[in-house]
């Protein structure tokens, strides 16, 4: 599949090298078994995505996925499970193949199953059988834990001080876990730990942050005007044989020393070689050249080393021009010597035209001062806070309810650890409180938010007087609700008709009465085909661990899970489930097709499901339904995205920078982000999040500043008519209107130019990749123009 | 054609605009896996499709190439979020006015490459080079010459 890979992106067979007609995935191998019960997490969605591309490489491939649950768990998930069906038409059965055989003579393989959905039991014969095999922890764990001095857990993966509370941790000081060496799990979860580690890490040696830095010591940069008449030098690469083999290098060399404004043209082997580059400084001092170009390979790997190498000798970096005449000219024409010799002329001219335009530009740099705002007390919020304090920065932690502690303040225990909820919350409380660096607002609403990282201005108001402070940096920590649930499945028309959140109270405050009969009813709302489309990924917990909990306090209860899939997919989770499983709770599958149905007959309750497994309908009568729902945003999420101007996406939850790059950050500099108010979460990963999200935001307050390149944009006040499409364009926020006049805030531009080329007016420009500099190149395409 | 010259073969340039993150790094990929491709094209880097002001395409046609090529990341992978929505956007606009210049529309073609699609850019490099080919120099180049 891989393009770089050993069949260059083709899908062939390992027998004979042919592309297959139909291949078959079968997942959960090695893995849910008796030796390893855990489930590994990744390969429910990587099968899915190996199914998509397979399918969009060659569509007439035929895939077929066998499965136990479809385990679309994270954020967007669901939604890639459903286009795979749907519309990419991969095709899903569930159940666990029993047997494979080979036909000896076709190498075809006959794939043994039986499905689980419609008890129908067959062969699928396939060309090529992929397995997704169980994670498995690495071989030098024990070895590695041994000299550490922590331990693994029962799997063999590292064991976390505490679960849920402590998922990052170690028993030993000082040591910390990040990604799968804590347990099987994906990218975005692995960068969240990671970050969450860095912060951890730190903590122990935080007083000595910032000290024992070098500075180098560069000379003053020379000034270079706009108007002084350009002095370039032009250094060409041969790259060995690279592309001295191919262009004709010393051609290049002639026609550079052509080219007008060129004063001083020099051959190497290695350009980039230490003695190479001090030629290049003697160069700059000694013909006192003000533009630098080198034409070797590619500014991906070498820009940087030529910008320093001119900065060394004070020149000021961005006059340095790469023109690539290996990557892009000779590694490309290998059997065209002489038109790759006359394209390397094209490109050195392109690039001696830009070199003449060039600018000396300024890195920018803004102070960002220690002071955090956290928005959300519960169990998130409260996590970042902390962390944040703990290392010394000023937080002012604000939450709209009267108390501190969120979402878990309604619950009982905990999935998979029974640890009560008040646990979890309680101590984290009365920390926040107690902590000198922290500063608690409760009962208030945020009015108003502006500015930008190292500068907002935050008005909050609590009944009718208002507060307005500063900050550097904020974490969105709100945390997410239940949905309205009246409409499904009688709630609201039935006073035995509740929901998870309902019946946890009901377990907390021990006021639930004797039952006989118990439906729970899951992904109620959840999953479906438009509006809540994803998973709130704790619902199967929580109705496995209160099923239970029913069940103890009143054995000869019958306790009906009515579920799709089940995706227990966190530490211990599905030990948990088989656990409940085997304890006589009943779990009855339902599709999204034949939804379960509640009603009421004769004044008693009425649910109606049919068990797939049993091909028939079953009607319980039970005391209590109990409806786990789907979950949405806080309430206050819409308000909160119009102040910040960060995106927000299905079910009020807000999007991340980069899904699996960035999860904690919002595109925004300074805006981070932890918990429900990310995606639908439980207490393990929410406090992951959350120290991660203190992580980056520490990095900036604990710098002090941060840099922009020299590449920003920069608008001319003159030409500018204060339109605000260039704000419309910015998905930074790094353009503002202040008393109608449009700026660029120059520390938070990326430099990455959409805006101006949106500016109707000609009023904004992008530093070092100005107008004119790209016009120069493009009309140096042909021929040579100087203007 | 060239009087008394015999017939001199077309060799078409083509401006290729890429991106600092994807598409420019598609063609380093190309290079790093030595990928073949005809000699005809120019990169032009800029660090994110959204900068390709149209401007600089129009004024690419005017200065006598025969054909452009707009590349980025793929939808939903911009360096700077959604640069290349931009991109596609004024793409859209831009092809059609291409006939209203004179132009044929086929001589203008946007592509999303990653940086590790070094085969993908080399096969839509030697397409669009055939491409412009079989159209012929551009109807603008005379203007020019
Ligand atoms: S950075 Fe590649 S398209 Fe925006």
């Amino acid at each position: 599949m891989n393009a770089a890979g050993p069949t260059g992106g083709h899908i062939v067979r390992p027998s004979d090298g042919k592309e297959p007609k139909k291949v078959a995935w079968i997942q959960c191998v090695g893995s849910r078994t008796k030796e390893r019960p855990y489930c590994s997490r990744v390969c429910c969605m990587y099968a899915t995505k190996e199914a998509i591309i397979t399918k969009e490489h060659t569509p007439d491939i035929e895939t077929h996925i066998f499965y136990m649950d479809m385990r679309a768990y994270g954020k967007g998930f669901e939604e890639y499970y459903r286009r795979a069906e749907e519309q990419i038409g991969v095709k899903y059965v569930r159940g666990r193949p029993s047997k494979v055989s080979e036909n000896p003579e076709t190498g075809d393989l006959t794939i043994r199953y039986e499905n689980l959905d419609t008890g129908e039991v067959g062969g699928l014969e396939a060309n090529m059988l992929v397995l997704a095999c169980a994670g498995v922890p690495t071989d030098t764990n024990k070895e590695l834990a041994k000299i550490l001095g922590v331990k693994l857990d029962e799997n063999g993966f590292f064991q976390e001080k505490n679960l849920p509370l402590a998922p990052i941790e170690t028993d030993a000081e000082g040591i910390y876990l990040a990604g799968c060496a804590q347990g099987p799990k994906d990218i975005p979860d692995s960068v969240t730990q990671a970050s969450g580690a860095a912060a951890k890490a730190i903590m122990p040696i935080v007083e000595a942050r910032g000290e024992e830095i070098e500075e180098v010591e560069l000379p003053e940069e020379k000034e270079v005007k706009p108007t002084d008449e350009p002095r370039i030098g032009v250094f060409v690469c041969r790259c060995g044989v690279n592309i001295g083999r191919i262009v004709g290098v010393p051609a290049v060399v002639e026609y550079a020393k052509t080219l007008p404004n060129v004063t001083f043209v020099n051959e190497d082997i290695f350009t980039c070689s230490d003695d190479c580059r001090g030629r290049i400084k003697a160069a700059i001092e000694k013909y006192d050249l003000n533009r630098v170009v080198v034409a070797a390979c590619s500014p991906r790997t070498h820009e940087g080393l030529f910008r320093d190498t001119c900065r060394e000798v004070g020149l000021n970096p961005y006059l340095f021009e790469f023109v690539n005449i290996r990557d892009q000219c000779s590694w490309v024409h290998m059997n065209e010597p002489e038109e790759a010799t006359e394209k390397a002329k094209d490109l050195l001219r392109m690039g001696v035209a830009r070199a003449r335009l060039l600018e000396a530009e300024e890195e920018g740099e803004l102070s960002v001062g220690p002071e955090c705002l956290v928005i959300g007390g519960g169990i998130a919020g409260m996590t970042a806070a902390l962390e944040l304090a703990n290392m010394g920065f000023k937080i002012k932690l604000v939450e709209r309810e009267q108390e501190l502690g969120g979402m878990l303040r309604n619950l009982y225990k905990l999935f998979p650890t029974e640890t009560p909820a008040e646990e979890a919350i309680a101590p984290k409380i009365r920390a926040a409180y107690e902590h000198k660096n922290i500063e608690i607002y409760t009962g208030v609403e945020i009015k108003d938010i502006k500015g930008y990282i190292g500068n907002f201005e935050v008005t909050i108001s609590k009944k009718d007087s208002e507060d307005v402070f500063n900050i550097s940096t904020i974490i969105v920590a709100t945390g997410s609700q239940e949905i309205d649930a009246t409409g499904y499945y009688g709630y609201g028309e039935y006073d035995n008709v509740v929901t998870q959140l309902q019946l946890e109270r009901m377990l907390k405050e021990g006021t639930l009465k004797e039952l006989k009969n118990v439906v729970i009813i899951n992904c109620v709302g959840a999953r479906e085909e438009e509006g809540k489309t994803y998973c709130c990924r704790f619902g199967c917990g929580t109705s496995i661990k209160n099923a239970k909990y029913i069940k103890e306090m009143y054995p000869d209860a019958n306790v009906f899970i009515l579920h799709r899939d089940i995706r227990t997919v966190g530490k211990k989770g599905e030990e948990y489930y088989n656990d409940v499983r085997a304890n006589g709770v009943k779990f009855i599958r339902f599709s999204k097709d034949k939804k379960p149905l509640v009603f009421e007959e004769g004044g008693k309750l009425i649910v109606k499901v049919y068990d797939g497994l049993l091909r028939t309908d079953l009607e319980i009568e039970p005391d209590l339904v109990v409806l786990t729902t789907a979950t949405e945003g806080a309430k206050g999420a819409g308000a909160l995205q119009k102040m910040l101007k960060v995106p927000i996406g299905a079910g009020n939850f807000f999007h991340e920078a980069h899904v699996k790059l960035r999860p904690l950050d919002f595109a925004t500099d300074g805006i981070y982000l932890c918990g429900c108010a990310h995606s639908p979460k439980g207490v393990v990963d929410t406090i992951t999040q959350a120290v991660g999200a203190a992580s980056r935001a520490s990095i900036p307050m604990g710098v002090g500043m941060i840099k922009s390149e020299g590449i920003t944009a920069v608008i001319n006040p003159e030409a500018c008519v204060n339109c605000g499409i260039c704000m419309t364009m910015c998905p930074y926020g790094a353009i503002r209107m202040v008393d109608g006049v449009t700026e660029v805030i120059t520390a938070v531009c990326k430099g990455c130019g959409t805006c101006v080329a949106a500016c109707p007016t000609g009023a904004l420009e992008q530093r070092h990749y100005q107008n004119k500099q790209i016009a120069s190149q493009i009309k140096n395409v042909c021929r040579l123009v100087v203007e | 054609m060239q009087a008394g010259g015999g017939v001199k073969e077309f060799v078409p340039k083509i401006v290729v605009f890429c991106c600092n993150w994807c598409s420019y790094a598609g063609a380093d990929m190309a290079g790093v896996s030595r990928m073949q491709y005809p000699p005809n094209i120019r990169i032009i880097k800029v660090m994110c499709s959204g900068r390709i002001d149209p401007i600089f395409v129009l004024m690419s046609f005017m200065e006598g190439t025969d054909g452009v090529l707009v590349t980025g990341c793929h939808i939903g992978d911009c360096h700077y979020i959604n640069g290349n929505y931009k991109t596609q956007n004024r793409f859209e606009i831009l092809s059609e006015m291409m006939n209203e210049l004179g132009l044929e529309k086929e001589r203008l073609r946007l592509e999303w490459i990653s940086a590790t699609e070094g085969e993908k850019f080399a096969n839509v490099v030697k397409e669009v080079v055939e491409q412009v080919k079989k159209l012929g120099p551009s109807p603008l180049k005379p203007v020019i010459e």
